[in-house]
């Protein structure tokens, strides 16, 4: 490694995203014109319009005939929406992680959320998590710099809920409710 | 739900994943504030109720050890369409490093799970790292770097640490755009990926305290 302590190159250091232009002629008076940029962190999660309350209806239902296996369930979405815009280290990079609180999701059955990222800017990078009786937390989207999604119906980041099971291992006395909790954080 | 009804029928299943309308809040100053060591020991927590319904925000302290080092209002609430700065301030105001993790979240609505169904909701939380501390004047000693498929940045030292990295090629010439390095001393290393070509990297803080490190 080496290594000198020569004063060189000076940047902005963990500082708010403030800038001054100072504006100057020789007929005008002199005056700074000043703007912040706010450093963002907003999200929230919206049906297919946009609206922030929802539900989904998982329909797990028997088959046709005895014998069979209960039939696999179509999966649904939501919308992930949300604006970032980054600051200076340590804010800038963030990231989504999703913990499954307040319940458990009875033996045998699985949730997966799958992210498909739509927006502009650095969006970062998705990845999908599987939530069981013996998992319940995950990342969902690393890398998240300066970016939006969106706000109109249809935009953000898509998420797929999907449910998978097995006939053997589904319990009908289980029953309750569950939360998924999705944090932001700077990574 | 499973249910046997007539003719020995199997009924359904229902899970049934809710959302139900609520409060949505966003933070608007950061997720990350670092306090260099000497400068006034108070900050804030810009939030914004971007509905049209008052909202109870908590904020909840996780410290890395059982003595707090921060006050800060555990509660507060934000009218419609109201931004608000929510203060704290270090309780030690000394140049031991120091580090709080804030946990923003709003009211979660009441939610009924319905026999036989399995109810899910969601629930959004913002997570806001705190700082404080002195910046190391002595990086070449107190930073350890160490080469592999990534470039992975570690503080041994007491203090932090904030520098922009650039890799540099063969003739010297600077590889893509620098990369933001922020060194805790709490143990917690941060891996660089190095852009192909990468000689070697200098990293510099903003005082001019800089190191650099050849690929082996």
């Amino acid at each position: 490694m080496i290594h000198s302590q020569k004063p060189y190159w000076p940047y902005l250091l963990a500082a708010p995203m403030a800038f001054s232009f100072p504006a100057w002629s020789q007929t005008a008076a002199a005056h700074d014109v000043d703007f912040t940029v706010d450093e963002a962190a907003m999200i929230r999660i919206v049906d297919a319009n946009a609206s922030p309350a929802g539900v989904m209806n998982f329909h797990v239902q028997a088959p046709a005939i005895p014998g069979q296996a209960f039939p696999s369930v179509a999966s649904q979405s939501t919308y992930m929406q949300f604006t970032s815009v980054k600051g200076a280290s340590p804010d800038n990079v963030r990231q989504v992680d999703v913990d499954l609180i307040g319940g458990s999701l009875p033996s045998g059955v699985q949730l997966t959320v799958s992210p498909s990222l739509n927006g502009t800017g650095t969006m970062g990078t998705g990845a999908p998590i599987t939530f069981s009786a013996s998992n319940g937390t995950g990342t969902l989207i690393s890398g998240i710099q300066s970016a939006y999604t969106g706000d109109a119906p249809g935009d953000g980041v898509l998420l797929q809920y999907a449910l998978n099971f097995a006939t053997q291992n589904l319990d009908a006395a289980s029953s309750g409710m569950i939360t998924l909790r999705y944090t932001i954080s700077n990574s | 739900m499973i249910s046997l009804g007539t003719g020995g029928r199997l009924g359904a299943l229902l899970l049934l994943l809710s959302w139900a309308a609520r409060a949505q809040i966003s933070v608007i100053n950061g997720l990350a504030h670092f306090h260099p060591c000497g400068d006034p020991s108070l900050g804030e927590i810009v939030v914004a109720n971007t509905l049209d319904s008052a909202v109870r925000v908590f904020l909840e302290v996780e410290h890395p050890v059982e003595h707090p080092h921060i006050a800060i209002p555990s509660e507060w609430i934000l009218e419609a369409g109201q931004r608000a700065a929510i203060p704290y301030h270090w309780l030690d105001a000394d140049s031991s490093s120091q580090a709080v993790r804030v946990w923003v979240y709003s009211t979660l609505p009441q939610a009924r799970a319905e026999m036989g169904t399995w109810t899910v909701q969601t629930q959004i939380r913002y997570a806001i790292s705190l700082f404080r501390g002195c910046l190391t004047t002595s990086p070449e000693r107190d930073v350890r770097a160490d080469w592999g498929n990534t470039l992975t940045w570690q503080m041994v030292g007491p203090d932090f640490w904030s520098a922009q990295v650039q890799a540099y090629g063969t003739l010297g010439e600077a590889i893509q755009a620098p990369f933001d390095l922020f060194l805790t001393p709490f143990g917690t290393s941060v891996s660089q990926p190095l852009p192909h070509g990468t000689s070697y990297v200098v990293a510099r803080d903003s005082r001019g305290y800089q190191i650099g490190c050849k690929r082996p």
